[in-house]
């Protein structure tokens, strides 16, 4: 397993250590390196990546203010000379936490943090017919299909709705469209798969179920409606 | 006491040394240049963290005293990188420099002492690749 990253720091030795890190772990590919955050930003809204190491403190934007402005989140190894920021990492779900300067003993137990977790996510996805498990706020839940109203896709993120709860698990709506049992369920949006099963009406281009009203696509609208047996 | 950091090169006692030996895992060029950068960089540093001084901008100061920190790990001054956290601490407390003027000015004499040295370290690291 090979991971895309980039590196965010303001330091220019600080880069040049993790860039040299990297390089030599032999699975890790540096995509871009920035001094500020708000170049990285437009980056990573426009380009798909595993991992960032990102420093706290720079200029305009620090690195926490940068997590929020994401439409996904990679996984993030926080690089600071200052612990100071550790429980905000850890607020942020932060994989690993580097203090600088940094040797690449401890870069390397960090980076297989990362690896490790980003296998956790492929059990997680590796999803049965029946059941699947979706890790959220650290923990995994085993959810049976019959229990979800809906899955609503957001970037990097889907939501999982059941009647009485909701799950935000690291995944995308593409992957799940691909896997899912296409029986019960159906994609009915480019945000949207439903559980057939579980609609209880359609009116005005869209369905209700559980009296959440979910819109339907044109593209969609007509295997939907062949499915309920209305077309 | 001394370590190697490859079959001969040994950094100098002054630095820390075992830090420095598992910074580079023998890699001398590297740490060559990473210690001439070090002295480029931080000297233009320190002559804007002057001016800022001048102007008592203590904002600017904490910000390039921050960023300056983990460079000094860099050349084995882990020391010293203490006594910077000092400082950015008045700094974060303070909105001119009085507070922080005694540990400030201590500081600047013992960045501007750490130069010889790592010219020094420089000088003994290109004869040793030659």
């Amino acid at each position: 397993m090979k991971l895309n990253c980039i590196i965010i720091d303001d330091e220019p030795l600080s880069r040049s250590f993790l860039k040299r890190f990297c390089d030599k772990s032999g699975v890790l590919i540096v995509s871009e390196q920035f001094e500020n955050a708000s170049d990285a930003i437009s980056y990573l809204n426009n380009n798909k990546i595993d991992l960032i190491f990102l420093d706290v403190e720079m200029p305009d934007i620090n690195g926490f203010q940068m997590l929020d402005q994401l439409h996904y989140l990679p996984r993030v190894i926080m690089t600071t000379s200052k612990t100071d920021y550790a429980y905000t990492a850890f607020e942020y779900n932060v994989t690993s936490f580097l203090k600088k300067p940094v040797i690449y003993q401890r870069f390397i137990d960090a980076v297989n943090k990362v690896l490790q977790a980003c296998k956790n996510d492929i059990i997680e996805n590796d999803i049965s017919k029946k059941d699947l498990f979706i890790k959220s706020n650290g923990n995994y839940i085993k959810l049976n299909y019959s229990e979800i109203l809906y899955i609503e896709g957001m970037g990097d993120y889907v939501k999982y709705v059941t009647s009485d709860k909701k799950y935000i698990a690291h995944n995308t709506l593409k992957a799940i469209e691909e896997k899912i049992d296409t029986e019960n369920f159906i994609k009915i949006h480019r945000s949207y798969i439903v559980n057939i099963k579980k609609i209880g009406g359609y009116a005005d281009n869209s369905v209700s179920i559980h009296g959440i009203s979910i819109p339907v696509s044109k593209s969609n609208k007509a295997g939907l409606l062949q499915k309920l047996g209305i077309a | 006491m001394s370590i190697t950091t490859n079959t001969e090169f040994i950094f100098s006692s002054e630095l820390n040394q075992s830090f420095l030996q598992a910074l580079y895992e023998g890699d001398i060029l590297y740490a060559s240049e990473v210690f001439e950068s070090f002295l480029i960089d931080t000297k233009a540093e320190l002559e804007e963290i002057k001016k800022l001084h001048l102007e008592n901008d203590v904002k600017k100061i904490r910000y390039k005293l921050h960023k300056m920190k983990p460079t000094f790990g860099f050349v084995g001054l882990t020391a010293l990188t203490e006594e910077i956290e000092l400082v950015i601490t008045f700094c974060d407390k303070s909105t001119d420099m009085s507070d922080a003027e005694p540990a400030f000015s201590k500081l600047l004499i013992q960045i501007e002492n750490t130069f010889p040295l790592i010219e020094k370290e420089l000088k003994r690291m290109s004869t040793h690749t030659g």
